[in-house]
């Protein structure tokens, strides 16, 4: 039983379930297996980009979903034979039909007592997907639960179009539901008698693109990524391709080519999100992306520039250890922002308008504007900042327990 | 942001596809995006739906569209059920937001289905149906105009027969109503000599006036040789009142009389015709209303200065070839009468004013269902079939109608046309618009062997 979402309040137990309130499911039937920790979730928009042969990175990137596509793999235990034959009974009459799916990524767990004939549930759904007309589950336990219909839904109450049929009381889910189709193939594996797991996929047919999305911190007008990406266990990779083509004929020379003045430079960043509220805006983060359309400005949050003095609020001229930035790097076009991050968290993001060799020791790296305060020798970390989109229009959540998902992305730098 | 603006913008570009899908008057509309959409105050149903490229080839103006739409879509069905009765044609919209523009128009040529029973629609532009790019209309004998479409102008309700099937077995359909239009009096009143009870009176060689009304052009009415060519006036009298709206004129020649030396008279065509006229009606023969034209067809013209009711004929264009006028006229009479005042000709010679012939074309129709060709249709609710042949009170259709149509059903029959020049004009009495080019040479002039 720990495999499953962990709320020890909630009761799971081997009966009959009893189904209530079926009639407003006419065409789609409820997915009633819980699902075991290690849900996978993907968002999928479209988008076509072209590429002109500028030289310089430019890009035109034309979404053609915009809505993205949402899915959801979920691992369901099947504990006793009476289970795994009621799960497969469901997929033999139901794989090839409509399902109405909790979205137990987005339950919010609800402790006053909804009584019968109730027409409305007070709940805080500011961090999940409810939606007017949708379908919401109560959710007490394996024999305590019913589906009812929303008519409207407001920050912390939910509307529904009929009275509940059931008294719940203590802790409990309240569960937004999706209508869904099963995809691909659905696997159940037994490990050991009874014991058993089944494998299942979801695509979401009553997909949203979600609205709302501020920003902590806006430059030029694109949204900051204000926290670094989580690395834990995971390797953090960088990519750089030049963006050239190979001339060869196998018999004689051969020769690599390029009509750009940059390297395609890749990113793998992984954002770990781990309360309901993050998760939430994360997801409305990706959203205002629209798969690779969207661009942001991603500080790499690395100590990629020192400053060799003090750096006054008025100077724009900052002299930096020589890394041979003149030499190597000087205006390229997918590089040319710097982000100042200060101990208190403040990020203060710049224009590079030149570069030049002060001697073998120091560069003088020339700064748009000031950045307005006096920032001490080793007084803030100095990364390039970049202007990134997904190099992906599929985007990965790995659901690791309740209210925590870590997103693992492949990010583009693009000219800024 | 504009939709230009958003075609270029570097990452504002959301483009959404609504496809308007037309069938006679049902309308299926799709939209290639995520939810439905709004556009024109027609909602368009976000389905599983793709449209091809629209490639650019040599021939753009042939470039058609392929549109896959939702397995089991009714255009899908009915393209299995069998040809399909009626034109179906597609506007696409494609927009950034809100802002639409027209992206491509054109009718369905082809529905093929894919290894799943997906329908997938070939759609060509209309401009792919053109011999070529910029020409309108291919050039044939027969009238290619659409029947009751709007080159061809005739008012499809006015061919319409309503009743109801008494038997019905495959494409074999009885009822009493295809029988009752059978034989009544032709709209066109042609030749007016086989309508008993007509009479025909002019001011001059009154006995020869039935030769404008015999349906021969070759036969004529004439003024006497010397007589005056001015006020010349010539009528027909009905057995019963009818509103005429439309006449018909072959003017022909004004003729100079040459006595031979045997005592024989010789005809010089000369390079005149009558001038001017104008239609009167009457339902005493004396007292006459001027009845105003509002369309002129043909080598004539509006002779202006007089109201709209007087015609100008030209000159040389109206000596071989009809003229005709529309009449804004909804009073039945008894006498139509053609007042020509005035006329073309050299003024130092002997003349003679000739008309070929006069064809009158009553608004009222009540033509049997003439089903020989394109065009006769039956229609029991929004099914239509092809009637491809009547005898009596039996017809033909292409093919059966489902098991919803029985004895009792209630029907429209429209009346079909062969689109040959004595169809349209006994029949519809619609010479006027009819669309082929009756004297179009078989032989090309410009093949065969050199005289020299």
């Amino acid at each position: 039983m720990s495999a499953f979402w962990k709320d020890t309040s909630v009761i799971f137990k081997d009966s009959d379930v009893v189904w209530k309130n079926s009639s407003i499911l006419s065409d789609i039937v409820l997915f009633d297996f819980v699902p075991a920790i290690g849900i996978k979730e993907s968002l999928e928009w479209v988008t076509d980009i072209l590429m002109p042969r500028d030289g310089i990175g430019s890009e035109q990137r034309i979404s053609i979903r915009s809505i993205p596509r949402q899915s959801f793999s979920y691992t369901i235990l099947l504990q006793t034979e009476k289970e795994q034959s009621q799960f497969e009974a469901m997929m033999f009459g139901w794989q090839k039909k409509g399902f109405a799916l909790p979205i137990w990524t987005e339950k919010v767990t609800h402790t006053s007592t909804i009584i019968a004939a109730d027409r409305t549930i007070v709940v805080d759904t500011t961090n999940s997907d409810f939606r007017d007309s949708g379908f919401v589950l109560i959710w007490k336990s394996l024999t305590e639960y019913e589906v009812i219909r929303t008519v409207t839904v407001a920050d912390n109450l939910l509307t529904l179009d009929s009275s509940i049929v059931g008294t719940y009381t203590g802790n409990k889910f309240i569960i937004p539901c999706r209508t869904a189709q099963v995809s691909g193939v659905s696997k159940r594996t037994n490990s050991e008698v009874p014991f058993s797991r089944a494998q299942i996929n979801f695509v979401i047919k009553d997909n949203a693109l979600l609205s709302g999305y501020t920003a902590v911190q806006e430059y030029l007008g694109l949204p900051i990524v204000t926290t670094g990406s989580f690395i834990g266990q995971r390797d953090k990779e960088y990519s750089s391709e030049s963006d050239s083509f190979l001339q060869d004929y196998d018999t004689g020379d051969f020769d690599y080519l390029s009509d750009s003045e940059f390297n395609i430079i890749g990113q793998n960043h992984t954002f770990y999100n781990v309360t309901q509220a993050e998760c939430w805006n994360f997801r409305l983060f990706l959203h205002s992306l629209v798969g690779r359309q969207g661009t942001f400005w991603l500080p790499t949050y690395r100590n990629d520039l020192t400053h060799t003095e003090t750096i006054s609020a008025v100077e724009t001229g900052i002299n930096i250890q020589n890394i041979k930035l003149a030499d190597n790097m000087t205006f390229n076009t997918l590089r040319t922002h710097l982000a100042f991050i200060l101990p208190n968290g403040t990020i203060i993001c710049r224009a590079i308008t030149n570069i030049v060799e002060v001697d073998d020791d120091e560069e003088t790296i020339t700064i748009d504007t000031a950045l307005g305060v006096e920032v001490a020798m080793g007084g803030c970390t100095i990364s390039f900042l970049d202007l990134c989109r997904q190099a992906s229009d599929v985007v990965d959540i790995e659901w690791t327990e309740p209210n925590k998902n870590l997103v693992n992305q492949v990010l583009l730098a693009v000219k800024a | 942001m504009t939709y230009e603006a958003s075609e270029i913008s570097v990452s504002s570009g959301q483009p959404v596809e609504l496809y308007n899908i037309a069938m006679g008057s049902t309308r299926w509309r799709l939209s290639s995006g995520g939810v439905d959409k709004v556009h024109l105050g027609h909602t368009y149903e976000s389905v599983p739906c793709k449209c091809g490229e629209l490639e650019q080839t040599d021939e753009i103006p042939k470039d058609g569209i392929e549109l896959e739409l939702p397995r089991g879509h009714a255009l899908g069905v009915l393209a299995i059920a069998g040809t399909l009765e009626e034109e179906v044609t597609i506007t696409i919209y494609r927009c950034h937001g809100t802002d639409y523009v027209i992206y491509f128009k054109g009718f369905l040529t082809n529905v093929r289905f894919n290894e799943n029973s997906i329908p997938i629609c070939f759609f060509e532009p209309r401009s792919s149906d053109l011999p070529f790019v910029g020409g309108r209309r291919r050039c044939m004998r027969l009238c290619g105009h659409k029947l009751y479409g709007y080159r061809c102008g005739l008012n499809k309700e006015n061919y319409k027969v309503t009743g109801t099937i008494d038997t019905i077995d495959g494409v074999t359909i009885t009822s009493s109503e295809f029988g009752d239009v059978g034989e009544a009096v032709p709209e066109v009143y042609g030749d007016l000599t086989k309508l008993a009870g007509c009479t025909y009176v002019a001011n001059t060689n009154s006995s020869y006036a039935y030769r404008a009304f015999d349906g021969n052009v070759s036969t004529d009415w004439n003024t006497p040789s010397g007589y005056s060519l001015t006020n010349n006036w010539i009528y027909c009298k009905w057995t019963a009142a009818r509103t005429i709206r439309k006449i018909r004129i072959r003017p022909g020649h004004i003729y100079k009389y040459v006595w031979s030396t045997t005592g024989a008279y010789l005809l010089y065509p000369g390079e005149g015709c009558m001038k001017h006229f104008r239609v009167a009606g009457s339902n005493n023969g004396t007292d006459w209303t001027t009845i105003p034209v509002t369309e002129w067809v043909g080598n004539c013209e509006n002779y202006s200065g007089y109201g709209g009711s007087d015609t100008l004929v030209d000159k040389i264009g109206a000596m071989t070839e009809w003229i005709g006028v529309t009449l804004n006229n909804d009073t039945a009479y008894t006498y139509y009468r053609i007042w020509v005042y005035d006329y073309w000709v050299p003024s130092d010679m002997t003349w003679s004013l000739f008309i070929n012939e006069i064809e009158m074309i009553a608004a009222d129709n009540t033509m049997a269902i003439y089903s020989l060709g394109g065009g006769g249709e039956i229609v029991v609710g929004s099914t239509r079939r092809t009637i491809t042949s009547q005898v009596g009170n039996t017809i033909t259709i292409n093919r059966p109608f489902g098991a919803s149509v029985v004895v009792g059903s209630a029907f429209s029959a429209y009346q079909g046309c062969t689109h040959i020049p004595g169809i349209c004009r006994d029949k519809f009495g619609n010479s006027i618009n009819y669309g082929g080019l009756e004297g179009l040479p078989v032989k090309n002039p410009y093949s065969g062997n050199l005289l020299y």
